[in-house]
């Protein structure tokens, strides 16, 4: 008997109906859980051209084996759907408390089809399942709506929760836990909201029985060790600023900043960074379910304009602000970071969305007679914060901006289109760090992300690797390469691991081993060893990067069958990335982009080939989803006329 | 005597200790087993441990109807006469603090032990709040801050959070 349950609890919000289905057993060996099985789901429920907001788009979110139990940083879960932001395959990782709680109660995914006809909210007790009106709580925000179901149905509770973003289905809205937990990206939100479904709470109470204590509770220290011997632990997410600055080189900026040296170099870092958040704003720091890292700084700004606010964890898209959009001042951007998750807005598409205004301000595509009197200025923080509820409420210019990368420029039009740089329909900039960590952006299944990838070690200066990443020569295929070359293995590398990681339930932000401990080479093999004496499911560490290989395949089999080309690996707009005037002049030859854009071809035909796909239309063959059981998969894209050719590369093992 | 306490301001609110109680003392993972409890006010901020602190003259010995519980004279633990124990959960309810919560699938109540005098929720606490050792300096605040019933505690903990962070 697996230790690992696999029930999918299924509810459809439109019949009310609530059953059980059992989750093939092959699938934990295919797919492990998690990213994993929701990928499957969603493969297997979607007819390619469904519009995201329709009812019969699922909601699906999953957990991994690993989730809730003693293995570090087991608190994450997985939010899936077809994305309505960038009608393709969507999902998100979330961490706090839902998903052990989840676990708790005895299901592995839970998937919610339909429309519910009245605001509606589920409620599990282990098994008993209710949907409960939700009058009351439409119209609240996510602080709000979570103190009222705790009042209602107790302080032991988890919620999943939409704020103010989600109902009025702004593209990129998310779903929110806690204060500050988010399942940010790819709009998942407002398929939530489009389900009339305001929240999601449960109470688990269930047992999760170990197979192998001994070996397990072994396996848990020692992953425990790695991370607290890593860098991590000293740091919040809002030291990201600093970690951004010296990866890539001080080039922390946009276009719009005035004064890029003061930005990035010491006093913007020293004014806006982590170690000020820390030193002037920080109560104490709170971790996620069973996290050595704790990333998340609680804080309290005592006085002045902004006094009396509280709350916790701005993450990496806060730190994206200042060095985007110009504010010089921190405590707005914790005024900011309350309003994302409060409405229940992912911060990164909208900083990129609002860059896109301020651009089409500067320019004179809009004027204030379209912002309704809004100076859209670089630098102009009341501005922002203007335009994070106008686009939550969806009124005025928010309007727009609500309707996300891929139709805010259409809707607007006046040659707009020019400013907006994304991928795939979903923007994060260009990264600003060096090496694999750029190209990763295009070739992420979810469109532009770091978190797909996450290919950071080429990157790390000389000084940092010995310190940090003592094996990174040896470790993996590729992996080591300073700069671009040999970049297509090591990415398909990473691509892989991450992907397993998120199916297993574990965070990739401490057990990555593209940012976690040292003896990063030995990591797959410790995440495969807690499963197999969690489960006892046995796996080795190359079965779990088959695993990842397979769930990105899927991934991508997804997109291709929703009709993407070679095309939609590249950022919308070139004309949007070269128009970075202070950048050129200040970094010249060193901007990644440039790197990326001068050999875009031959990279990402080394990608294509590492993967075993096709190198010259990007598209996956038969052979190669073959040899990873998905013999099914390439029928499928046949029919939809989305199989590449047969390529003279073979894929390349690991 | 040696005591757990904790430094509340360095509780992440992460629950490894009540993960690694339940996986020591009963092999398994259910964080409502464990003998330690953290109360997590996701709204407020405040994570707030609650373990036994081996009081003298503990309230929950002297309320067993059975003359199940006793007390090391030396270490101070409480210790539970499996055979004399009938599981009514009067010693729960005696508790000042909360500390012994009844796990509805065992037939005694989960005491701490403190792991025969290396606590693995003390090894084990990520963000070092838990310690081992003798000062008994924060007991009085540390009992003061969880008296009361459960349900009115976390108004209790609410004004603690805002004194807290205000």
């Amino acid at each position: 008997m697996m230790n690992w349950p696999l029930h999918c609890l299924r509810v459809n919000l439109t019949h009310g109906d609530v059953t059980l289905e059992e989750i093939p057993e092959s699938y934990s060996r295919m797919y492990l859980g998690g990213q994993g099985f929701n990928t499957r789901r969603l493969w297997e429920s979607v007819t390619p051209g469904l519009d995201a907001l329709n009812p019969d788009n699922p909601l699906i979110i999953g957990i991994g084996p690993l989730s809730g139990t003693l293995a570090p940083s087991s608190g994450r879960f997985t939010v899936t759907a077809k994305s309505p932001q960038t009608d393709i395959f969507g999902d998100s990782n979330c961490g706090g408390f839902f998903g052990p709680e989840m676990r708790c109660a005895g299901y592995s995914q839970i998937m919610i089809t339909g429309r519910s006809e009245k605001p509606a909210y589920i409620f599990i007790d282990d098994d008993r399942v209710e949907i409960r009106d939700a009058g009351h709580l439409w119209g609240l925000d996510t602080w709000e709506t979570q103190e009222q179901i705790r009042a209602a149905c107790g302080v032991d509770i988890q919620t999943l929760c939409i704020g103010t973003a989600g109902e009025n289905l702004v593209r990129f809205a998310g779903i929110l836990s806690g204060l500050s937990s988010a399942a940010g990206r790819t709009g998942t939100g407002a398929v939530m909201g489009s389900k009339n479904l305001k929240a999601l709470t449960l109470r688990g109470s269930r047992d999760i029985p170990v197979a192998r204590p001994d070996e397990f509770l072994a396996t848990c220290r020692e992953v425990f060790e790695d991370i607290r011997n890593g860098f991590l632990p000293d740091w919040c997410t809002p030291n990201l600023m600093e970690i951004n600055a010296a990866l890539s080189g001080g080039l922390l900026t946009r276009g719009g900043v005035r004064d890029a040296a003061w930005m990035s170099g010491g006093s913007g870092i020293v004014k806006t960074g982590g170690e000020r958040l820390i030193r002037d704003f920080m109560v104490k720091r709170r971790a996620c379910f069973n996290c050595p890292v704790a990333c998340k700084p609680v804080y309290r700004v005592r006085e002045g304009p902004y006094g009396g606010l509280y709350g916790e964890g701005p993450d990496w898209g806060i730190t994206m602000i200042a060095p985007t959009l110009d504010v010089r001042e921190l405590e707005p951007l914790l005024s900011m970071n309350n309003l994302f998750n409060r409405y229940g807005l992912d911060s990164i598409s909208f900083i990129f969305m609002a860059e896109w205004a301020f651009r089409c301000f500067e320019n004179g595509i809009i004027s204030e007679r379209d912002t309704g009197g809004l100076q859209l200025e670089w630098g102009n923080a009341e501005a922002v914060i203007h335009l994070i509820r106008q686009t939550a409420q969806k009124e005025g210019f928010g309007r727009i901006l609500a309707e996300g990368e891929r139709r805010a420029p259409k809707l607007l039009g006046r040659g707009s289109e020019v400013y907006m740089d994304h991928i795939k329909g979903m923007s994060e900039g260009p990264p600003r760090i060096k090496g694999g960590h750029a190209p990763g952006y295009i070739t992420s299944t979810r469109g532009a992300d770091h978190l797909r990838a996450l290919f950071v070690p080429p990157a790390v200066p000389g000084d940092l690797v010995e310190k940090y990443f003592p094996d990174l020569e040896t470790f993996g295929p590729g992996t080591g390469e300073r700069g671009l070359e040999g970049w297509g293995r090591g990415l398909k590398y990473f691509e892989n691991f991450n992907a397993a990681v998120n199916a297993s339930g574990l965070c990739i932000f401490p057990n990555s081993i593209s940012v976690g401990p040292r003896n990063l080479k030995d990591f797959p093999e410790k995440i495969a060893r807690l499963i197999s004496s969690l489960t006892g499911m046995e796996l080795e560490g190359s079965d779990l990067l088959r695993i990842g290989e397979r769930i990105y395949n899927l991934q991508k089999a997804f997109n291709a069958r929703e009709g993407l080309t070679v095309q939609d690996d590249d950022y919308s707009s070139a004309k949007a990335l070269q128009d970075l005037p202070h950048m050129a002049k200040q970094y010249p030859g060193r901007v990644p982009i440039d790197e990326y854009y001068r050999d875009r071809e031959a990279l990402l035909s080394e990608y294509y080939m590492a993967r075993g796909w096709d190198p010259e239309t990007g598209l996956q063959i038969r052979e190669t989803l073959a040899e990873l059981d998905l013999e099914e998969v390439a029928d499928e894209l046949e029919r939809y006329s989305a199989l590449g050719k047969r390529s003279h590369v073979t894929r390349e093992g690991g | 005597m040696m005591r757990i306490s904790v430094d509340v301001n360095k509780c992440t609110g992460c629950r490894t200790c009540e993960i690694v109680c339940s996986m020591v003392k009963n092999g398994l993972i259910n964080r409502r087993r464990a003998r330690i409890r953290v109360y997590r006010d996701e709204m407020t901020g405040l994570d707030m441990p609650v373990f036994c602190i081996q009081c003298t003259d503990a309230a929950c010995m002297q309320a067993c109807p059975n003359s199940a519980l006793s007390q090391d004279d030396v270490s101070g633990i409480i210790r539970v006469d499996a055979e004399a124990c009938t599981g009514c959960g009067q010693c729960a309810d005696a508790c000042p603090i909360g500390a012994i919560v009844m796990d509805r699938d065992a037939e005694v109540p989960p005491i701490c032990d403190l792991c025969g005098g290396e606590p693995e929720c003390v090894a084990w606490c990520p963000g070092g709040a838990l310690h081992l050792g003798e000062d008994a300096s924060g007991l009085d605040e540390y009992v003061k801050e969880l008296q009361g019933l459960p349900e009115k505690r976390i108004d209790k903990w609410r004004r603690w959070a805002e004194a807290l962070t205000g």
